[in-house]
């Protein structure tokens, strides 16, 4: 028989069959639980990728239990050296709003707007987010962060009263940086310079002395982490080749910010046990009724029968319909998973220029689709066997 | 010449305590260029011998002949060839694809023949249609038709490959009088083709029609009358 034969009966059978509205349905849940599944694995490795690229703690080398006087910063993959405790400070501004401050040489940063620190001799100046937040930590990107986020912009040349323990300095905010390239989701640090830090951190330790004396039970506030040194690596992505050279010269060496890849390993499995899962439940559930289909099916499979058609192109025509099943479901699964992405996007995205895009796996819809065809092929074929390879019914006997 | 010979053919079904028995014994010889109308009580056996006789079904022994060749000897694909060159069914339920216009009805037959793989099908099944008075009812699903017209798109998917032989289990069984005429009509003019046509019904007023009447009782051919 002619395959436009084939496509015209397997159609007919396809639209004509209560059972298909079923499978149809099965098949677009399947879908879209695959698809998000993808695309919500694709999102989350996408900000954890971000962040780990672009934090600048991410690419940060602990190297404890050494002499102050030891340089490191000629090491390959570093890109500067400072001391644990002359890094960075958490400062709070005149209307108790925080910020972190961050010492960093004067040509580490590269600014989208205003002057570098290298630009001006003033010494307290520093670099702000081009978004900018200014008070408590946010817990989540809500519209109250929204409205607490300002257009950097606004605040180039304005100057702030930082405070610390027994520290504070009027600072000059002089440019802007992205703070997508050096501080991934952290809209209120600000950069300036180690000497900044150094004095703060030297006004610090003066309060606590101070604070010691006066009460001994605050002496157990006196912490230093002296001897260690603090290393900005250039590249993220060689932070374990460094650290490796450096244990091999000896060192204890740790990373400031724990990576998480391990959970990302732990969260493949997860996805992939879901997936199983999801095919498995629709497998099942597509088989169960395709079978019972195939008993209901008894008539028209008696009429050809009779008109002479054999099991193997009866078998063909179901085989057909499952591939018009499968497209037909995808191509529903596919508008159907636009909308709810646009839907979510709109939702949990506040502001697209702070949040990270809710990614959709492409690569998801090829597999589902794969996976859809693979599904109703079986549970025919299984289904079918079932009967005895023949999904042609002897004739009943209605005198009998 | 002989269309189809049936040989000491016996058909039981067992039951969970009993066995009955559908044919018992028959032999006989059906040919070409005549009707053949089967008759006999609801149980005498009479669907299953036409059953047996289009290969639907297997008998229990016994052996069935179709032009000269045993059907016990064959493949399944040759049965199925047969099924669909050589025998036309026609039914008392009309047993139309409800989800198919009338021509597509007509058309089924016609798409697994390899006779027809250049030419134009559906041409074919709609002159087949305007042949048997349905040139307006050729779109139409079969639920759009009447019981009448139902039959003769049913007649007409018989006839389709042009088969030798017509097995028809009570073709006037739902059909009012005109129809039925028309019906019995159309099977006289396929018995004067030279077609074999074996029609098994309850209707006396089909026998001026044959040219053999064959009675059955429990299994058996008790007479056969002309």
């Amino acid at each position: 028989m002619e395959f436009k034969y084939y496509l015209f009966l397997a159609k007919k059978s396809f639209f004509n069959k209560k059972i298909n509205i079923i499978n149809t349905l099965l098949l677009i849940i399947s879908t879209i639980m695959i698809v998000f599944v993808l695309s919500f694995y694709k999102t989350f490795n996408s900000i954890i990728d971000n962040s780990l690229n672009n934090d600048i703690n991410h690419r940060i080398l602990l190297v404890h239990n050494v002499d102050n006087n030891l340089d490191l910063s000629k090491m390959d993959n570093v890109s500067f050296q400072t001391s644990f405790d002359h890094f960075s400070k958490y400062v709070n501004t005149e209307n108790n709003d925080s910020l972190v401050l961050i010492g960093v040489p004067d040509n580490y940063l590269e600014v989208n707007f205003g002057q570098n620190l290298f630009e001006v001799e003033d010494k307290n100046v520093m670099i702000c987010p081009t978004r900018f937040y200014l008070g408590k930590d946010p817990e989540k990107f809500d519209q109250d962060f929204l409205d607490r986020l300002h257009n950097g912009k606004d605040y180039i040349n304005k100057s702030f009263v930082l405070q610390s323990d027994n520290y504070e300095e009027n600072y000059k905010i002089i440019g802007l940086y992205d703070v997508n390239k050096y501080t991934y989701g952290e809209y209120h640090n600000c950069f300036t310079r180690q000497s900044n830090i150094i004095d703060i951190a030297n006004a610090e330790l003066e309060y606590m002395k101070q604070e010691c004396n006066d009460d001994e039970q605050n002496c157990d506030n006196i912490t230093s982490s002296g001897g260690t040194a603090l290393l900005v690596l250039k590249d993220v992505n060689r932070i374990d080749e460094t650290k490796r050279l450096l244990q091999q010269q000896g060192y204890v060496v740790t990373p400031k910010a724990s990576i998480v890849k391990t959970e990302i390993n732990f969260f493949i499995i997860i996805v992939a046990v879901m997936i199983v899962g999801v095919i498995i439940m629709t497998f099942t559930i597509m088989f169960i009724y395709n079978k019972k289909s195939m008993q209901y099916n008894k008539k028209n499979n008696l009429i050809y029968k009779a008109l002479g058609y054999n099991d193997n192109i009866l078998i063909r025509i179901n085989y057909l319909e499952s591939i018009i099943l499968s497209i037909v479901s995808s191509i529903i699964s596919i508008i159907v998973c636009c909308i709810i992405y646009v839907a979510l996007n709109h939702i949990f995205a506040v502001d697209i220029e702070i949040a990270n895009p809710i990614y959709v796996s492409y690569f998801s819809f090829i597999l589902s689709f794969v996976i859809s065809l693979i599904i109703s092929f079986l549970s025919i074929y299984f289904a079918i066997n079932k009967n005895n390879n023949s999904i042609i019914e002897d004739f009943a006997d209605e005198e009998i | 010449m002989v269309a189809l010979r049936v040989k000491n053919i016996r058909k039981y079904y067992y039951l969970k305590n009993e066995t009955i028995t559908a044919l018992d014994d028959i032999s006989y010889n059906f040919e070409y260029g005549k009707m053949y109308v089967i008759m006999g009580h609801s149980g005498s056996g009479k669907s299953t011998l036409v059953q047996c006789l289009g290969t639907l079904d297997k008998p229990t022994s016994g052996q069935i002949f179709i032009d000269g060749e045993d059907v016990a000897k064959m493949s399944s694909w040759e049965i199925n060839e047969i099924r669909n060159l050589k025998i036309g069914f026609i039914f008392q339920n009309y047993n139309l694809n409800n989800t198919m216009k009338a021509y597509e009805n007509v058309m089924l037959p016609m798409l697994i023949n390899k006779k027809y793989r250049k030419l134009d099908i559906q041409k074919q099944a709609c002159k087949l249609l305007r042949d048997i008075g349905l040139n307006d009812r050729l779109n139409h699903y079969p639920k759009q038709l009447s019981g009448g017209e139902q039959q003769r798109v049913a007649i007409a998917r018989a006839i389709a490959n042009d088969p030798k032989i017509i097995l028809a289990d009570e073709p006037t069984g739902n059909l009012d009088e005109e129809n039925e005429l028309f019906i019995l009509k159309k099977l006289r003019d396929m018995t004067n083709e030279g077609k074999c046509v074996i029609i098994v019904s309850h209707n006396s007023n089909i026998k001026e029609y044959a040219d053999v009447v064959i009675n059955m009782k429990k299994g058996k051919f008790i007479d056969y009358g002309i």
